[in-house]
């Protein structure tokens, strides 16, 4: 209170003041940034695709409000939830294979024996800086029945008979498309997970060993509860990521045969613009928002209870 | 500090400002940055000066490759590139789309209302352009002797209502079967399969001697239909038959003898006359193989001339000979028919008059008129106007054979060029699954007239 008195004393607090108000103003201008691209670029065009969602129009001329007749189209398309099937197979193989093997991992990375730590996880991040067409190409050629990887390495190992039109049987088209897309972002999960054990104090660990924990058990009653968060949002992540996946399916069977590997963003880009029914390719936007959005409340309605 | 916290605040506002001056580029300049200059250097129409076509301009969008050395590519530089040293006084804002990504692109330009003044169309977009009056009938434009040196049929995938919307600057056969003689003599066959019941014959020989009949890419769907069925169909149903089904006229995809087509040609694939991994390689690897002598023949529109010309080995360029799909005995189609035509053609916005559009009708006959049909023929290609006087013996070999070939068929409407876009689709997928026994033909039939009944 005496200070409050003293001039001096005072003349600096009107100054911290004056600085913090600076400070937020600062802070305030650097958030409007991002802000305002977010706006822009995610905000709007999404109003707008609700919007063209309620219309007819064939991308030329004057557009036809129709009211909720897409979405009335949407829940009697065939085509539409065949590729809402593999989307959503997709996305649990995805969830199981990426954010399980990376599970794995960084499991395996507190254990003390590893050797090559930093390799290791550089190979294992590496194909999650490639594009995803390349990654598409890539595959399409592994896949080959000729000159293929695959099946190479399949008759060097004397199991010729496991050999498999891989893209070209609608029974396993699905699976084939999903192997390249969790192998390429297990690194990118690994790094997330990496850095949740991390971040785990290591006298628990210590402790743990004191009491002569093994690592499977470290691993299950300690490394596990305590990056639990980050797990529920690595699968969250991992699972809406899932719904946009587009480039290397279109490489490697562009939907196909017929429509069996047809994915959502598939559909709505050959609705759009092959088609050219710009309303009815909005509506089925609208729908991988949804999709996702739901996928996003259900995983933490499930991970959040388990927690408690 | 306080240093440091105005460069800070100036850095963000330097930020923000050019953001949102980005944002203004979007919505303001029609075609951002995708497009340069196109359309901001767009053509004020009222104005008209003295003097010929100077200091008339228009802004122009097209997919030929004017690096390469034959094929369409070569013949538009050719030609433009004649027309623009005899106009120097016109500007044209001109704008190139590798063809793959042109029709998407097109459509998102016709979205956002950001059409440049002359671009090539093809005929299934045609028809909502003229409703919408974005572009006009060109009958009058082209009336007189540019008009009738079009060949027979070169305006056909342009006509919306018995009006020419389009200016064709090619005429391509969809279909045509390259085979190599040398390995068919080997298989035993001595000359090529004039039946379908031959050509069943032909495909045992021939697998029995280890090479695939018939190499098959069709990863991007469309191969399969338009190069190889759509002409099959032909055999059994006529352009007559086509028309009817297309105006919804009474004839119907379930009728007899085109669901009789799609059995055939799925009997096709099951005695094993493309490769098992058709649905997973595209048409360049079906060239490859063909190339690498792993197969007999291969089946695809007139554009694959030039690639042969191009790329395949002087020994397998020798051996290549060109055929039509053979006939079917009884099966009521016309044996020398071949799915067919333009396709694409250049179209010219309504907006576009005065001067300006002289300037770009000037052009474009320039790079359709018979006389760039003659240019055309020596880099390989078959224009849309018909060429006087032609002398063969200046010409690739491969390509000579290539137009004897063709002087022999008869070009019909193709389907996917004429159906709407979602038939097309619905045809591409279900032809697919009809190849490797996914659907059968009775069901394929029954969903694409679903489609079409929708439309």
């Amino acid at each position: 209170m005496i200070c409050h008195s003293h001039p001096v004393i005072k003349k600096g607090n009107v100054m911290l003041k004056k600085k913090a108000r600076n400070k937020i103003t600062l802070v305030y201008a650097l958030i409007l940034v991002p802000l305002l691209m977010y706006i822009f670029f995610i905000i709007t065009p999404l109003i707008i695709s609700v919007i063209y969602s309620f219309n007819k129009w064939s991308g030329i001329g004057a557009k036809q409000f129709t009211g909720l007749r897409n979405y009335d189209r949407l829940i009697h398309d065939k085509n539409f939830w065949l590729a809402a099937k593999n989307t959503l197979v997709i996305a649990l193989y995805a969830v199981l294979g990426q954010v399980g093997i990376a599970l794995i991992i960084s499991f395996l990375m507190t254990n003390h024996k590893l050797k090559f730590r930093e390799f290791h996880r550089t190979v294992i991040f590496f194909p999650v800086v490639m594009a995803p067409i390349v990654i598409g190409f890539i595959w399409k050629f592994i896949y080959n029945k000729d000159y293929g990887l695959l099946n190479a390495l399949l008759k060097i190992a004397g199991r010729a008979n496991w050999i498999k039109p891989w893209l070209d049987d609608p029974g396993i088209v699905v699976k084939s498309v999903s192997v390249p897309v969790i192998w390429q972002f297990i690194g990118l999960y690994m790094v997330i997970l990496l850095g949740a054990v991390m971040s785990i104090p290591n006298d628990i660990f210590e402790c743990a060993e004191l009491d002569g924990a093994n690592w499977g058990q470290k691993s299950i009653y300690i490394t596990l509860p305590m990056i639990w968060d980050t797990l529920k949002i690595a699968i969250i992540l991992c699972a809406s990521g899932t719904m946009k996946i587009y480039d290397q399916i279109y490489v490697m069977t562009n939907g196909g045969p017929g429509r069996s590997s047809s994915v959502l963003t598939l559909y709505c880009y050959d609705t759009t613009f092959r088609i050219g029914n710009f309303g009815y390719g909005a509506t089925i936007s609208v729908s991988i928002l949804l999709f996702g959005l739901a996928l996003a409340g259900i995983i933490q309605l499930l991970m959040g209870r388990r927690k408690n | 500090m306080k240093r440091r916290k105005v460069l800070s605040l100036f850095l963000t506002t330097i930020l923000a400002v050019s953001m949102l001056a980005g944002c203004k580029s979007k919505s303001g300049d029609p075609a951002a940055s995708n497009v340069p200059d196109m359309i901001t250097a767009a053509p004020d129409s009222s104005t008209t000066e003295a003097g010929g076509l100077d200091g008339a301009s228009f802004s122009l969008l097209h997919f030929h490759k004017t690096t390469d050395e034959s094929g369409t590519g070569a013949a538009y530089k050719t030609a433009s590139d004649a027309w623009k040293t005899a106009n120097p006084g016109v500007t044209i804002n001109e704008e190139f789309v590798a063809h793959d990504d042109y029709e998407t692109y097109l459509k998102t330009l016709m979205a956002s209302e950001k059409l440049p003044d002359v671009f090539i169309c093809k005929g299934d977009m045609l028809e909502q352009l003229a409703e919408a009056g974005v572009i006009d009938p060109l009958d009058d434009d082209i009336a007189g002797e540019w008009g009738s040196g079009f060949s027979e049929g070169a305006l056909n995938d342009g006509t919306v209502n018995g009006k020419p919307y389009t200016i064709p600057f090619q005429l391509q056969a969809n279909c045509t079967v390259v085979y190599n003689k040398d390995i068919l003599t080997e298989c035993g066959v001595n000359e090529f399969p004039s039946t379908y019941d031959a050509l069943l014959d032909a495909i045992e020989k021939i697998k029995a001697k280890g090479y695939t009949p018939v190499a098959l890419g069709n990863s991007a769907k469309w191969v399969a239909e338009s190069c190889l069925f759509n002409t099959f169909a032909y055999r059994y149903v006529t352009a007559d038959w086509f028309n009817s089904l297309k105006n919804k006229e009474g004839a119907k995809f379930t009728d007899e003898a085109f669901v009789q087509a799609l059995a055939d040609f799925q009997k096709l694939a099951d005695v094993g006359a493309f490769n098992s991994d058709m649905n997973s390689i595209d048409n360049m690897e079906q060239k490859k193989m063909y190339y690498n002598k792993k197969a007999a023949m291969f089946i695809e529109g007139a554009w694959c001339v030039g690639d042969i010309i191009a790329n395949a080995p002087d020994d397998v360029k020798a051996a290549t000979e060109f055929a039509n799909i053979p006939e079917v005995t009884g099966a009521g189609g016309d044996k020398d028919a071949v799915a067919g035509g333009a396709g694409w053609g250049y179209c010219i916005k309504s907006s576009l008059t005065g001067k300006n559009k002289e300037a770009a009708l000037s052009f474009l006959k320039a790079v359709s008129d018979s006389g760039y049909g003659a240019v055309a023929l020596q880099n390989g290609f078959i224009s849309g106007s018909k060429v006087e006087n032609v002398d063969t013996s200046s010409l690739d070999p491969v390509f000579a054979k290539y137009l004897a070939y063709v002087s022999t068929v008869k070009q019909q409407p193709i389907f996917d060029v004429q159906l709407p876009a979602a038939v097309s689709e619905e045809l591409y997928a279900r032809t697919q699954e009809l190849l490797i026994d996914a659907v059968t033909p009775e069901e394929m039939a029954q969903y694409c007239q679903e489609v079409l009944d929708a439309q």
